[in-house]
């Protein structure tokens, strides 16, 4: 069982990993917020539906009834806190609001007994289809070690209770079979098809296997074909089963080929830091730490985050078990360091001219990016 | 390394003096050394392991960590005791006796870290591996 002490009137929700320290909110997590309201909703009325058997239809006005606002964002990670707007409840359902808020604070509880039943093998048996689809998109850009945290909220063991990936993932694909998941990467041109119509389609090789992306039929003649086994950049929603298998591409945030010259580039140093993926304690004549996975995929993110800079790139494992990409230019001589820990430092030195800079950034974000570029985007070693 | 206190004439003051690098395959990428060549590791005690100029050869100080400790290198790389200086890193001499399998070396020295936070010693590997980049690499030619 589980317990929440707090009123739907304002739900916190706390974000946890170190890209929401300090109060940040990354904008592409903001759709969680309104995905959220529509779970919540979705099973208000599903309560409503079996308070009032004999209705068919819900009361006019009952959806626009639950309309949340983002009134601020807490510190201590990020803490977005949404308020039930009662006043636009009364407006469409004028005496329901403390009926409402009573389902809605049922609603709640019933959320809470969800996600943590997914995390302890109490999966429900059905769920109603549009609480599938807004569980669909709450927390979609949920990465492997962060979490969203339920305040107010405890399990049996006096835990807060909280959805992460793996939860999620087991919970949707339980109700559903599959999920949707964000993602970036590269792959290999498999193929082109000018169609028939306005779009035609290029199909890529990734890590999910071979993925059909719809694209402009005039892109297709234009940049895709001729190009077989080129590099593609892409950045996509895919949904998977729960075997992980692609099904099929839900959209297109971004899709390029990547340029001939960073292609050779992006070849070399992907392939350099698979051979440092694998090195284990003891490397370095007996020195070295085995290296951190977590370092290996910032830097992977790193890399693809900044392509056209990929060929003033060189990657060294370092022995303490992070990766580091070192950056020459003719100015400048710097070194990002992806720690173990998840720390990301950079520190950048004139090669013949007194200079300093220096940071600290919480994984690739985009102030790392932005500072590489500034430094390093004007030309190459 | 030795367990005494060096003595004050045991810090090294030549400053055009080159102290060679011996420098990890893995450490080396596209004919350029990483930094963590220049500045010590986790089990290095904060001191920097260098052989003097003065004392050696640069193939007599990639021979001895090759075939003497059984280490490995793809060459040589040397930096000035005024080049350690102007980064504030003072160096001194270490000879090593021989000690079971391991050869003795009477040119060995090295270059004082301690007391840096984590980001001085990347800013100073930078600076130093830089200086030993422009010098280039001392054995085997390139």
């Amino acid at each position: 069982m589980v317990d929440y002490n707090e009123t739907v009137r304002e739900i916190r929700l706390r974000y946890v990993g170190r890209r929401f320290d300090e109060a940040r909110m990354p904008v592409d997590v903001l759709p969680d917020l309104p995905a959220f309201r529509d779970l919540l909703a979705a099973l208000v009325k599903d309560e409503w539906r079996r308070d009032n058997a004999k209705r068919q239809r819900l009361p006019k006005g009952f959806d626009r009834s639950f309309t949340f606002d983002l009134i601020g964002i807490g510190e201590g990670s990020a803490i977005p806190k949404i308020e039930w707007n009662r006043d636009i409840a009364q407006e469409n359902l004028p005496g329901m609001a403390d009926y409402l808020e009573g389902l809605a604070q049922l609603s709640m509880e019933r959320l809470l007994e969800i996600v943590d039943g997914s995390g302890n093998g109490r999966m429900p048996r059905s769920l109603p289809s549009d609480a599938i689809r807004a569980l669909n998109k709450f927390g979609s850009s949920l990465r492997d070690d962060e979490r969203i945290e339920f305040n107010g909220s405890s399990d049996d063991a006096d835990n807060v209770v909280y959805l992460d990936a793996e939860r999620r993932k087991r919970l949707i694909t339980h109700v559903k079979e599959t999920y949707d998941v964000r993602a970036e990467g590269i792959g290999r041109l498999h193929g082109t098809s000018l169609g028939t119509g306005a779009y035609g389609s290029i199909e890529i090789d990734t890590i999910y296997g071979i993925i059909t992306v719809q694209v402009d039929r005039a892109e297709v003649a234009e940049i895709y074909d001729g190009n077989i086994e080129a590099l593609v950049q892409f950045d996509l929603t895919l949904e998977l089963d729960h075997h992980e298998t692609f099904r099929t591409v839900r959209s297109v945030h971004e899709v390029d080929l990547v340029d001939e010259a960073n292609a050779v580039a992006l070849t070399d140093i992907v392939r350099r830091l698979d051979e440092i993926s694998v090195m284990r304690e003891g490397w370095l004549d007996g020195d070295g730490a085995s290296i951190s996975p977590r370092s290996i995929e910032m830097a992977r993110e790193f890399v693809i985050r900044s392509l056209n800079l990929v060929g003033s790139m060189l990657a060294f494992p370092s022995p303490e078990g992070g990766v580091t990409i070192q950056m020459r230019n003719e100015k400048y001589s710097g070194s990002i360091d992806f720690e173990p820990e998840g720390d990301v430092d950079l520190v950048v030195i004139g090669r013949d001219e007194p200079f300093e800079f220096d940071g600290t950034y919480d994984g690739v974000d985009t102030t790392l990016i932005e500072s590489i570029t500034k430094l390093f985007g004007q030309d190459r070693h | 390394m030795n367990d005494t206190e060096p003595k004050d004439d045991a810090f090294l003051t030549d400053t055009d003096e080159v102290l060679f690098r011996q420098v990890h395959p893995d450490l080396f990428q596209h004919g350029v050394p990483g930094y963590a060549a220049f500045r010590p590791g986790p089990r290095d005690e904060g001191q920097l392991s260098v052989d003097r100029s003065s004392l050696t050869t640069a193939e007599a100080s990639f021979l001895l960590h090759t075939e003497g400790k059984g280490s490995k290198s793809v060459g040589t790389w040397g930096v000035t005791v005024g080049e350690f200086e102007a980064a504030e890193r003072p160096c001194r001499s270490d000879p090593l006796e021989a000690d079971g399998d391991m050869p003795a070396n009477p040119a060995h020295a090295v270059a004082i870290y301690e007391g840096l936070d984590k980001r001085d010693l990347k800013k100073i590997g930078l600076a130093l591996s830089e200086r030993a980049i422009s010098r280039g690499r001392q054995y085997p030619d390139d």
